[in-house]
């Protein structure tokens, strides 16, 4: 059974006055549990709003989402988010941040703090706790939007772009971690991203996705092995697949501009 | 020719330091002094006209007579009652009415359908301007303490309400799905997001709205009652007690300062996240 499966999922935003947008036309997609899952698409392909219908935040005009073979669109099946623009909360520390979830389900203040303080652990930021979001550089705040989304323990964390705004050495310390997290907590992460060489550094397999309206054009098996470090980037393997992926992503546009 | 140069530069150099150490230098470098230049200066230029014999004393009486009056009507007692009427009608009134502001402005910001249904009159209303509403108020309320607390509360409650529904409506979207992504309801997205969001502009209107409570509010004791700082103002100027209006001017204003900063610090304490910067490096 998989953890996730996205059927036949279409999404058209209506609009009186340009007529109506297909963003997604039959997105078909199953993840498996524990499974980091890279999609990759050019830019305004429905990244994000895939990932938003997924997380219940949007309504699929048709499709179907199944979670563990049950199918449930709502926000019940927790998945949390990481915003390409953060989305912190600016009034609330950094703690504070990483608390809301735990708060919205009402756990006590005590066991929040304790959570809060495993999680702030989990991705560096000790002695930041009670900085606010507008007192931190970019990779800490979207560190803090990592721990935040996993301190609500989601059955899925949904990624956006989440390293698009920090320059490259940055990008690629906080990939680094992201896996280390990942193999430390045993998540299902779904992974949007328009950077090649990323989807295929974090991910088991990369769903490379058509320009608008979007389909998934091929899942491509990424059989790097793991722990993966920054070397990897070097192997011939890595090179193989990068060119493969690349030649996917120029046809998408090509097809595009014709 | 280098050398003479070097030399010259020194000499400029060791000028500017100097400089830097003049008082009028120091006068303006640190803030603290700086910032109390202009309302002595006002002072002592008032009290040079009013000992100049241009102006006659019951004219405009020098601040030390004030201050002196002021003092006088304290110790004495005489003072007091007025205060503490005005600061009760006052406090009460402004308190009534911009928490029935803001518990509005958060329904017409968060619902079409209040909005829907209150925006008209609502807008309507608050054209009106609140002074004009006196004699009717006195009317339908009564000469007691109803109608001035009432009176009070309207600037309050238009002040508050169009903040706080300008508050609510500036709510990022972003901000709301990732509450919900986190797990938020409604509610919740109300209590964490939304009044975290406008709480800013609801202060804000706080600041603007007492002040035009007090002018209500003297307008009121002046026009009907025999109690308070309007009435007293009113009445020693009756008396051509003018030292005694002035002294009545300066409680007045004092109030409205206390209740500014009593906000200030409110901000500083609920709002310690949105620190206002300064611009210019000065």
């Amino acid at each position: 059974m998989f953890k996730l499966e996205i059927r036949k999922l279409i999404k058209i935003f209506e609009d009186l006055k340009r007529g109506n947008i297909s963003v997604l036309a039959g997105i078909d997609l199953a993840i498996k549990d524990k499974e980091f899952i890279s999609i990759l698409g050019p830019s305004g392909c429905g990244k994000t709003t895939l990932l938003q219908i997924i997380a219940g935040l949007e309504q699929p005009t048709d499709g179907e989402i199944l979670f563990q073979g049950k199918n449930n669109n709502s926000l019940d099946k927790k998945c949390g988010i990481v915003f390409q623009e953060y989305a912190l909360f600016p009034w609330l520390t950094v703690s504070g941040n990483i608390e809301f979830g735990p708060k919205m389900r009402g756990i006590s203040k005590k066991e929040r703090k304790q959570i809060a303080q495993y999680y702030i652990e989990l991705v560096g930021l000790q002695g930041f706790e009670d900085h606010y979001p507008h007192e931190i550089s970019g990779g800490m705040r979207q560190r803090v939007a990592i721990a935040r989304a996993l301190a609500n323990d989601p059955d899925i964390l949904l990624m956006d772009e989440p390293f698009a705004a920090v320059d490259a050495q940055l990008r690629e310390i906080l990939q680094q971690e992201l896996l280390k997290i990942w193999q430390q907590m045993e998540k299902t992460i779904l992974f949007v991203t328009h950077n090649i060489d990323e989807a295929i550094f974090l991910g088991d397999r990369v769903a490379v996705m058509t320009a608008r309206p979007a389909r998934i054009k091929e899942v491509v098996q990424v059989d790097l092995p793991r722990p993966r470090q920054k070397e990897i980037r070097v192997n011939p393997e890595f090179y193989k697949l990068e060119g493969y992926v690349r030649k996917l992503v120029w046809e998408e546009a090509e097809s595009f501009r014709e | 020719m280098d050398n003479a140069n070097e030399f010259l530069l020194q000499e400029e150099y060791r000028t500017r330091l100097k400089l830097k150490k003049l008082p009028f230098n120091l006068f303006l470098t640190n803030r603290k002094i700086r910032k109390i230049i202009s309302p002595i200066g006002i002072i002592i230029l008032w009290e040079i006209i009013s000992h100049s014999g241009q102006v006659a004393p019951y004219i405009l009486p020098a601040p030390t007579i004030i201050a002196r009056t002021l003092i006088n009507l304290l110790v004495s007692g005489e003072l007091l009652p007025h205060i503490y009427i005005s600061l009760m009608r006052s406090l009460i009134g402004f308190a009534l009415g911009s928490i029935l502001g803001i518990i509005l402005g958060i329904g017409i910001g968060w619902s079409k359908l209040v909005e829907d249904i209150v925006d008209i009159p609502v807008q309507v209303l608050r054209a009106v301007p609140k002074s004009a509403l006196i004699p009717l108020i006195i009317i339908w309320l009564g000469l007691g303490e109803t109608s001035k607390i009432f009176l009070v509360a309207l600037p309050g409650f238009f002040m508050t309400l169009i903040n706080t529904i300008t508050g609510v409506k500036s709510v990022d979207i972003l901000m709301v799905k990732a509450a919900r992504s986190l797990g938020a309801k409604d509610r919740q997205i109300l209590r964490e997001v939304v009044i975290p969001t406008a709480l800013p502009m609801i202060f804000a209107s706080f600041r603007l709205g007492i002040v035009v409570s007090l002018v209500l509010l003297i307008i009121a004791e002046m026009v009907a009652a025999n109690h308070g700082l309007g009435y007293f103002i009113l009445d020693s100027q009756r008396l051509w007690n003018i030292d005694k209006v002035f002294a009545g001017i300066t409680v007045i204003s004092f109030l409205g300062f206390i209740f500014d900063r009593i906000v200030l610090l409110m901000e500083k304490i609920f709002l310690g996240w949105h620190k206002g910067k300064s611009i210019s490096g000065l």
